[in-house]
């Protein structure tokens, strides 16, 4: 990766401006051409160095509570579940662990229905073990170091 | 199926259908030309301004955060990303988990709800080149901070990542 990759990442990390040519704007910045900027960008998206380039919302904001529920699912069944847990549009966050809590997701639902509803049908599944609801009830900042993390839908504010 | 004591009221209903419209159209990818948002606005017809208008108010309202990139983690050098989980009285957990929060190895960390058989309350989400280097700071951790029952839940499979959908029943 070029020395300029890194700058138009940092760039665009920050934000893009609301006004006619935004790319415009970061080009000027770099002291690059537009059209450059855009392949470069593009390139950048296609190696993967780029998950998404978009609007970053803050889920609360919206409407939505979010939580971690971890599960225990015996090995067996453990695809199937995970699948099914997957297709929950809520669902933005999951990662196996070697645990016996071995399936950690984040779930986003616009009510305690919706969420309790899901839960059960996530319970009754062949091979759940066991459910915990983690509802977090404080975040400590996010460090700095690690501001390429930061994730639309994480919603740590 | 309905359960007793479960409220199905909605936690909140903030935007209008065009807010939810414009919504949907940046919660993937905007497109890569010189006028984005001008796309953006023929594709739902309406002007380029009032779309501007109206990604300025969801900003003013802390709706929107910004538009920006969002980068791949697991290919910036970190091999081994573990969840650190211990227990935490109430009089430690705000001052300790601030402390923690600062340490280079940790990006975040949360305090949440505990169970009988989960009593965990404090956790940092932990990064580092690989699996001895990330247990390396946590021995560093649990000595300075005299932790004795702790755990370390490593993520071995990512099974889903991806940012959030909204409004994914009521807008087409």
């Amino acid at each position: 990766m070029e020395k300029i990759d890194n700058k138009i990442l940092d760039s665009l990390q920050t934000g893009l401006k609301l006004e006619a040519s935004p790319f415009q704007k970061i080009a000027a910045e770099l002291g690059i051409e537009a059209e450059e900027l855009l392949q470069r960008i593009k390139k950048l998206k296609k190696e993967g160095y780029i998950r998404r380039l978009g609007g970053v919302f803050r889920s609360s904001r919206l409407g939505y509570k979010s939580t971690l529920i971890a599960l225990e699912v015996e090995e067996a069944n453990f695809y199937q579940a995970a699948e099914i847990i997957n297709q929950h549009s809520g669902v933005t966050h999951n990662y196996r662990r070697d645990h016996q809590l071995n399936l950690w997701f984040t779930l986003s639902t616009t009510s305690e229905l919706e969420r309790e509803n899901f839960l059960a049908q996530i319970k009754a599944l062949p091979g759940v073990k066991k459910l915990y609801q983690l509802p977090k009830e404080k975040f400590f900042k996010l460090n700095v170091f690690f501001k390429m993390e930061e994730e639309a839908g994480d919603d740590h504010e | 199926m309905i359960m007793n004591n479960i409220s199905d009221k909605k936690f909140g209903e903030i935007v209008d259908e065009l807010d939810k419209k414009i919504i949907k159209a940046l919660e993937t990818d905007i497109p890569l030309t010189l006028n984005p948002y001008q796309k953006i606005a023929e594709d739902l017809n309406i002007d380029r301004a009032e779309l501007l208008t109206r990604l300025q108010k969801l900003k003013d309202r802390k709706i929107l955060k910004r538009i920006s990139a969002i980068l791949h983690h697991r290919d910036s050098g970190y091999q081994a990303n573990g969840m650190f989980v211990c227990h935490f009285s109430k009089r430690e957990i705000d001052e300790l988990g601030k402390e923690i929060s600062e340490l280079e190895a940790v990006s975040h960390c949360y305090q949440r709800q505990t169970y009988q058989n989960w009593p965990y309350n404090f956790y940092a989400m932990m990064h580092a080149k690989n699996k001895e280097e990330l247990e390396k700071k946590v021995n560093q951790l649990v000595e300075k901070y005299k932790i004795e029952d702790y755990q370390i839940l490593y993520s071995t499979e990512e099974l889903k990542k991806t940012s959030m959908k909204y409004f994914d029943c009521d807008v087409k």
